[in-house]
């Protein structure tokens, strides 16, 4: 049984890449934007707020990424192994690339656009086939893809303990 | 305020004379409020209702040109009420600040937008002081009020948290899940991953998404009842009727819990966006309460008079939208008998302008629409109205119901307790109001307004404000109530003595932030 579900999921080095994208976008956004509020807490927030401040942060965006990443895997798990699982890494770095980038742009388009989100999701779902589409046919754009998405990888050793403290950080600041 | 003087000036021989008199005149109005005689030795309950951004300039209760709190009046002809009632800062956290430690910001040092109380005065607050004799409840629909009800978390029974009268399931999960550290997490959610201003980006792109794709649905959902949407803390749309009901049902409980309770309020509207209810929305289209004044160099987005005109009867329909909800509370209270065992006091944490270029409140403006707040009070059975005239501080409220209460004030308090209730009505006394959004908590004010209250006149000082056209402002109150005649420098007696006392509260409160080596 558990094999039987082990089998319908890809397989570890297929799912790391993906998660580097997904964590390097989500992470990169909230630093970016952490950034540009430290300033104002530092007027009137002492540096150990303000570290817990970021913790929560961390945790959040930890969980998030961890979140979407498992929507993913659920897809896979869903449907047909064509479809997602055959060819995890790519199809699953371009998906996760357009639904992430689609809320960059939601978020930030509110004001200019009344899409309803739905309208914006499938629209990131058909782009992310056709990205998929095309680069499993366009040899360097398939590779240079995973090559980007492996050297992400590293920033997971550095983003995965910071979050791990921080989930930590969080857990034990509200222990009743 | 303390001054290092030996000999008896003439401001401290008409303050003597002042309180003298005071003394003297009040026993009389003393023993009419005398709850005592209604309740016995039992504590008594006190509800603190505070409305948000209102103005008591803009109340017919304070004689304004439109009949805009017809229930106010109604309650006032049982209550205790305060004319000149000022509030210590011009926005939400100072104020409230102030209200509920007793203190002026230049001591609490909540003085930034959405701050916090200096941490090692924490305890230093009102819920404390009452004491476990009391079960004290705490709600604020306003962010910035809420955030200093978690900092007294450890004093206050219940919390409620700020969504709970409106279909909100996120905040309602974050102030559960969070409890136990709603501060840090409140900046990390509030004001990072997913700030309740639209216009700020999302730092979590999950709960951005889901607010704004809420906020566009919230857009296409028109309800009949309001022509310009539900009102809404911008986090969360509601009505004011389920918010008061929720006062109301919140006070039956405590009522009946066996401990005498204190209960506060902070009520969101008339906070802008004003969002009045059909049957407000065509009153006051005249404009007749806009008065034109000089544009002010120092409110930055200066709006067009038109504009101005335009937000000021949209503000009175609020209030009086408000005041029609008030009057339903007052009814069941009343008719449910709590109030003949509960002080309940109504009022503001600041006010709100439509003058100067400003419409709002929260700039360095500390004119009379911004800080002149309504205060009544009504004790339990309390049959007639009483006037107070002299001026009163926000920062009063605190010593005032903690004597009503029978608890013992904590050190260092600014406030007095209130005419009427203890108090003593001085003619002369210093009141502050002040705005520091720009200046560090952690460090001498360099960069701040100070309006100082003093009898009839106000003296108002923009510390490090270059581009003002003056660096102090004085009115007569009295003959020049809209403030447009600037007598600083022309009333040299008045001038020279506010100036000194303005001058050395501000050097007193320096002192402690001024490093040896500066």
């Amino acid at each position: 049984m558990f094999n039987q579900i082990l089998n319908r999921l890809p397989r570890r080095d297929q799912i790391v890449p993906v998660y580097a994208v997904i964590a390097f976008m989500m992470f990169s956004w909230m630093i970016a934007i952490s950034l540009w509020k430290i300033p104002s807490w530092l007027y009137f927030q002492t540096f150990p707020e303000i570290l817990a401040i970021l913790a929560y942060a961390y945790a959040e965006i930890f969980v998030e990424s961890l979140l979407i990443l498992g929507v993913l895997l659920a897809i896979c798990f869903l449907l047909p192994p064509k479809f997602l699982k055959d060819d995890f890494a790519l199809r699953g770095i371009w998906t996760a690339f357009t639904v992430i980038g689609t809320m960059f742009l939601y978020v930030d388009l509110l004001f200019q656009t009344s899409l309803p989100i739905g309208a914006w999701l499938i629209g990131a779902l058909l782009l992310a086939s056709l990205l998929s589409f095309a680069s499993a046919r366009i040899g360097w754009l398939a590779k240079a893809v995973l090559q980007i998405a492996d050297r992400l990888i590293i920033f997971l050793y550095i983003l995965i303990p910071v979050s791990l403290v921080s989930l930590l950080t969080v857990l034990i600041l509200n222990i009743k | 305020m303390i001054k290092n003087k030996s000999r008896l000036n003439r401001r401290d021989f008409l303050k003597l004379t002042a309180a003298v008199a005071g003394g003297a005149l009040l026993s009389p109005v003393q023993s009419a409020l005398n709850p005592r005689a209604f309740m016995g030795d039992k504590k008594p309950n006190v509800i603190l209702l505070v409305f948000d951004a209102m103005s008591a300039r803009h109340l017919s209760l304070y004689d304004y040109v439109y009949n805009t709190t017809p229930n106010f009046k109604r309650f006032a002809q049982q209550a205790t009420v305060y004319h000149s009632h000022f509030s210590g800062g011009n926005f939400t956290t100072p104020g409230t600040a102030s209200m509920l430690t007793g203190t002026y910001p230049w001591t609490h040092r909540a003085i930034n937008h959405r701050g916090l109380i200096k941490r090692e005065l924490m305890g230093r607050n009102i819920f404390n002081a009452l004491g476990d004799d009391y079960f004290r409840t705490g709600f604020s629909h306003n962010l910035s009020a809420n955030i200093l009800l978690a900092q007294f978390a450890s004093s206050v029974d219940e919390r409620i948290p700020p969504a709970s009268y409106a279909d909100n399931f996120y905040y309602a999960l974050m102030e559960e899940r969070f409890r136990n550290n709603y501060v840090s997490a409140h900046y990390a959610y509030d004001g990072l991953l997913n700030p309740n201003d639209l216009e700020t980006l999302p730092a979590s792109l999950l709960l951005g998404v889901n607010q704004k794709a809420q906020y566009n649905a919230a857009k296409n959902n028109k309800n009949s009842d309001y022509p310009y949407g539900l009102p809404t803390t911008g986090y969360v749309d509601f009505e004011i009727r389920d918010t008061l009901a929720g006062l109301n049902k919140t006070a039956h409980e405590n009522w009946t819990g066996g401990r005498p309770f204190f209960e506060y309020f902070h009520i969101f509207p008339p906070h802008q966006p004003y969002r009045p209810q059909k049957d407000f929305a065509a009153l006051f289209l005249d404009a007749q309460g806009f008065i034109k004044k000089p544009r002010h160099p120092l409110v930055l987005n200066r709006y067009a008079d038109d504009f101005s005109k335009e937000y000021n009867s949209l503000y009175d329909q609020f209030v009086t939208n408000v005041d029609y909800e008030f009057g339903l509370l007052l009814d069941s209270l009343e008719k449910s008998g709590i109030l003949d065992s509960t002080y309940l006091i109504v009022t503001s944490d600041h006010g709100e302008t439509f003058e100067r270029g400003m419409i709002g409140h929260g700039s360095p403006l500390l004119y009379d629409s911004i800080i002149h707040i309504p205060l009544m009070v009504r004790a339990p059975g309390q049959a007639e109205r009483a006037d107070f005239f002299s001026v009163t501080s926000n920062l009063d409220l605190a010593p005032t119901i903690l004597k009503l209460a029978g608890a013992e004030p904590p050190a260092g308090l600014e406030g007095k307790i209130l005419p009427g209730f203890g108090g003593v009505e001085q003619s002369d006394r210093p009141v502050y109001s002040m705005q520091a959004d720009l200046n560090s908590p952690f460090r001498p004010f360099t960069k701040a307004s100070i309006a100082l209250n003093q009898g009839n006149y106000k003296l108002i000082h923009y510390l490090g404000y270059p581009e003002s056209n003056s660096e102090f402002e004085l009115y007569d109150l009295k003959n020049d109530p809209h403030e447009l005649v600037n007598l600083f420098g022309k009333l040299r007696d008045t001038t020279v003595d506010m100036k000194t006392e303005l001058l050395q509260a501000l050097e007193n409160a320096n002192k402690p932030y001024i490093r040896s080596n500066q």
